[in-house]
């Protein structure tokens, strides 16, 4: 038994070299790919994390995000800010959706290429993941939400070909993207690792993109910190949950606002912020519209004047206001629901009294109570997430 | 209620296979040395429907009272991962060595031994997650192993109590596997290294010189699925003992005890 000693000796001497610090090497991008990539791009050396999580209080309704790919989320990014993809080599998305403004613009019409206008106001993309949200198995069904003021695109992908193929924005042929993407050499290892292969389709490339689009939530903000530890006090139909109940981390201001939010807003913009409740309707901006809305799309007469409901997430972060940026500031906005509505054959019920346009009635005090209600929406975070951030190098 | 047990063991084979793993037990050894000069060597095999493991086994009684033992493992397993959302399947792949070597006293009695081991080794975890994507883990295991073994002229059994401790030294792992995949390796870089019992044994029919053997190992405690280490393995050996087979030069040390 003695014999043995020295090599019991010996392994306790492994048995200490064993607890030696560890280590361990996470890689993305092989040394060649950083090479290529850093001469372009400043993007992490593990990539971001773009999974959406939503906050308790509407994932206990239901409501669930709509999965995002995290490699082809950062493909998508770089594809969103690139200025090469656009026919004069000046417009890329981020040219139209800031992040400063939680994706809009601040002009009522945005500038494409060849200093062209669009024809309508930048959307927010700030809650994109709101309205790819799905209840339960209604993935791509007919109340699934849609994109664009007329509800022309079912998906981000198909909204995102809309945005490249469009004379006023970026004006190309989904062929011109395709090429143009794959002769820029920081592309091909960007998607490699999303597809697995550097072969460039128009298909990919939209797929790319509406996994970035799809990642933008704004859920950080004051109305969610507060509705996740309240309980609804009314849900009505197609999820639209409503908390009567004062927050008890809001202002007697906010509070003031939330109700009279709820009692004339929430029935069409919903009163958890989930989802619009209703996918279109006509607010009674014209009586006589010149934009026909969805109406000009489906040529339904009852759908013309009729538009996307929008999102009021970072509502006080995206002036202008209104499909053709009509309205400067919110204050207008509420000057507009108060005493401007105008009447339409199909002007929706909810802003009519009798046969006539609903006036609110809403006193000066109303309304700062509702601008403060309305500032809760917004998600500062965002405005500032690197992961959506540009990522060329200037 | 029978047939229902057998379609549940037959899932838990399947679902065993179909999860990429970092750690895979090899078989407790438990060398039928009784006296200075014995020596056996076995090769046993393991798996699932979807994984091949090989185990190879050589101990040697140098001194009275004394063993040295020398093990190999070579796991590998591979599956296609059904991809149900309709995207692509990939095949993902798992192979993985550990080599190791070990001393022991062992006490004979009139029907086997009493002993106890310790021992050391290291090796390698590969899991190809598809296309391309790879964790490569280090890993080194201290075991102090007491044994009990049986044999007479025609049959062998071995039981080993292994207490092992699993340190995963180092890494290399490529970020695009699945997120969760990521989130358990780094798990196992934090918590490692790990201390906990592992059971085995092998029950077998004696063929001068050569024994068949049913072999089991099981770990105890450690939550698979937290970890990705694959609970147990269950397969067949084939030893061989030295000492019959050149029965002569034993004779003298038989004389010697
Ligand atoms: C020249 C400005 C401009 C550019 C460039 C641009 N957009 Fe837009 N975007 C708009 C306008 C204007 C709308 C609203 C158009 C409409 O509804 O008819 C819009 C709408 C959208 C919407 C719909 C949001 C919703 O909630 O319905 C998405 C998503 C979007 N854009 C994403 C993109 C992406 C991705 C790109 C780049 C591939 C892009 N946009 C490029 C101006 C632009
Ligand atoms: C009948 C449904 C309905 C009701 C009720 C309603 N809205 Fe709207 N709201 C809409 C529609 C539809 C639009 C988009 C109209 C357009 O741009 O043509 C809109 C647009 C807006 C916008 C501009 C959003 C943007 O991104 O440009 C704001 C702000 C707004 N509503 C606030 C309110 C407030 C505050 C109330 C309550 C006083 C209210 N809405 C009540 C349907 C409604």
């Amino acid at each position: 038994m003695k014999k043995l000693a020295p090599v019991f000796t010996l392994f306790a001497l492994f048995l200490l070299l064993g607890a030696c610090k560890s280590d361990f090497n996470y890689y993305y991008y092989s040394k060649e790919e950083t090479e290529v990539l850093s001469q372009f791009l400043n993007l992490p050396e593990l990539p971001d994390d773009y999974t959406v999580t939503f906050p308790s209080h509407l994932s206990n309704v239901g409501l669930f995000p709509r999965a995002v790919e995290r490699d082809k989320a950062v493909l998508g990014r770089v594809i969103f800010y690139d200025k090469k993809l656009s026919k004069d080599g000046t417009v890329a998305c981020a040219n139209c959706h800031k992040q400063e403004l939680a994706f809009s613009d601040d002009k009522a019409f945005s500038d494409g290429v060849y200093d062209r206008s669009t024809t309508r106001n930048s959307i927010a993309l700030g809650s994109v993941a709101n309205f790819s949200a799905y209840y339960g198995t209604d993935l791509n069904g007919s109340s699934a939400i849609r994109f664009f003021w007329d509800n022309r695109a079912e998906t981000a992908a198909i909204q995102s070909r809309g945005s490249m193929t469009n004379e006023k924005e970026m004006d190309m042929t989904m062929h011109d993207i395709a090429t143009t993407v794959e002769a820029q050499p920081y592309y091909a290892p960007l998607f490699k690792k999303a597809f697995g292969s550097t072969t460039v389709t128009d298909e990919l490339v939209l797929e790319a993109v509406a996994n970035f689009v799809n990642a933008m939530g704004s859920f950080q903000s004051d109305f969610d910190a507060e509705a996740n530890q309240s309980t609804a006090s009314y849900s009505g139909n197609f999820g639209n949950t409503v908390y009567d109940n004062d927050f008890s981390g809001f202002s007697a201001a906010q509070n003031r606002g939330k109700k009279l939010y709820n009692n004339n807003c929430a029935s069409c913009h919903s009163g958890n912020m989930g989802r619009p409740v209703l996918q279109l309707a006509n607010n009674g901006l014209e009586s006589n519209p010149t934009d026909l809305g969805v109406g000009g799309i489906t040529g339904l007469n009852e759908q013309k004047g009729s538009f996307k409901v929008p999102t009021l997430r970072n509502i006080a972060l995206t002036a202008p206001y209104m499909h053709d940026g009509r309205f400067a500031n919110l204050n207008e906005v509420l000057d507009f629901y108060n005493t401007g509505i105008q009447n339409h054959p199909f002007l929706h019920a909810d802003l009519k009294t009798g046969n006539q346009p609903k006036h609110m009635n809403f006193s000066e005090s109303d309304k700062t109570d509702m601008i403060a209600f309305l500032n809760t929406l917004s998600d500062e975070h965002l405005l500032d997430d690197k992961k959506f951030s540009n990522p060329f190098k200037q | 209620m029978r047939p229902f047990i057998l379609i549940f063991a037959g899932f838990l084979l399947l679902a065993a296979g179909c999860v990429q793993y970092h750690y895979s037990p090899n078989f407790v050894q438990t060398p039928y040395v009784v006296k200075k000069g014995d020596g056996m060597v076995t090769a046993a095999i393991s798996g699932s429907p979807v994984a091949l493991n090989g185990d190879f086994h050589a101990s040697y009684s140098p001194i009275k009272y004394g063993t040295v033992m020398l093990n190999y493992f070579q796991a590998h397993s591979s599956f296609t991962e059904n991809n149900f959302l309709g995207g692509p399947s990939y095949l993902q792949t798992t192979k993985g060595y550990l080599v190791e070597g070990a001393v022991g006293a062992y006490k004979p009695f009139s029907f086997g031994t009493a002993a106890l081991y310790v021992g050391w080794g290291q090796g390698q975890m590969r899991n190809d997650y598809g296309i391309n994507r790879i964790a490569d883990l280090g890993l080194q295991r201290f075991f102090v192993q007491p044994t009990f073994t049986y044999k007479n002229d025609w049959f062998r059994l071995g039981i080993g109590l292994r207490f092992v401790r699993l340190n995963f030294p180092s890494g290399n792992i490529d970020y695009r596997i699945e997120p969760a995949d990521v989130v358990i390796i780094q798990r196992l870089e934090k918590e490692s290294p790990f201390w906990f019992p592992e059971m085995g044994g092998n029950i077998g029919i004696h063929f001068k010189p050569v024994t068949i053997s049913a072999n089991l190992v099981i770990m105890a405690t450690r939550p698979a699925a937290e970890y990705s280490f694959d609970a147990s393995n269950i397969g067949v050996g084939l030893s061989l003992e030295l000492q019959e087979l050149f029965k002569k030069r034993n004779r003298n040390s038989v004389i010697e005890e």
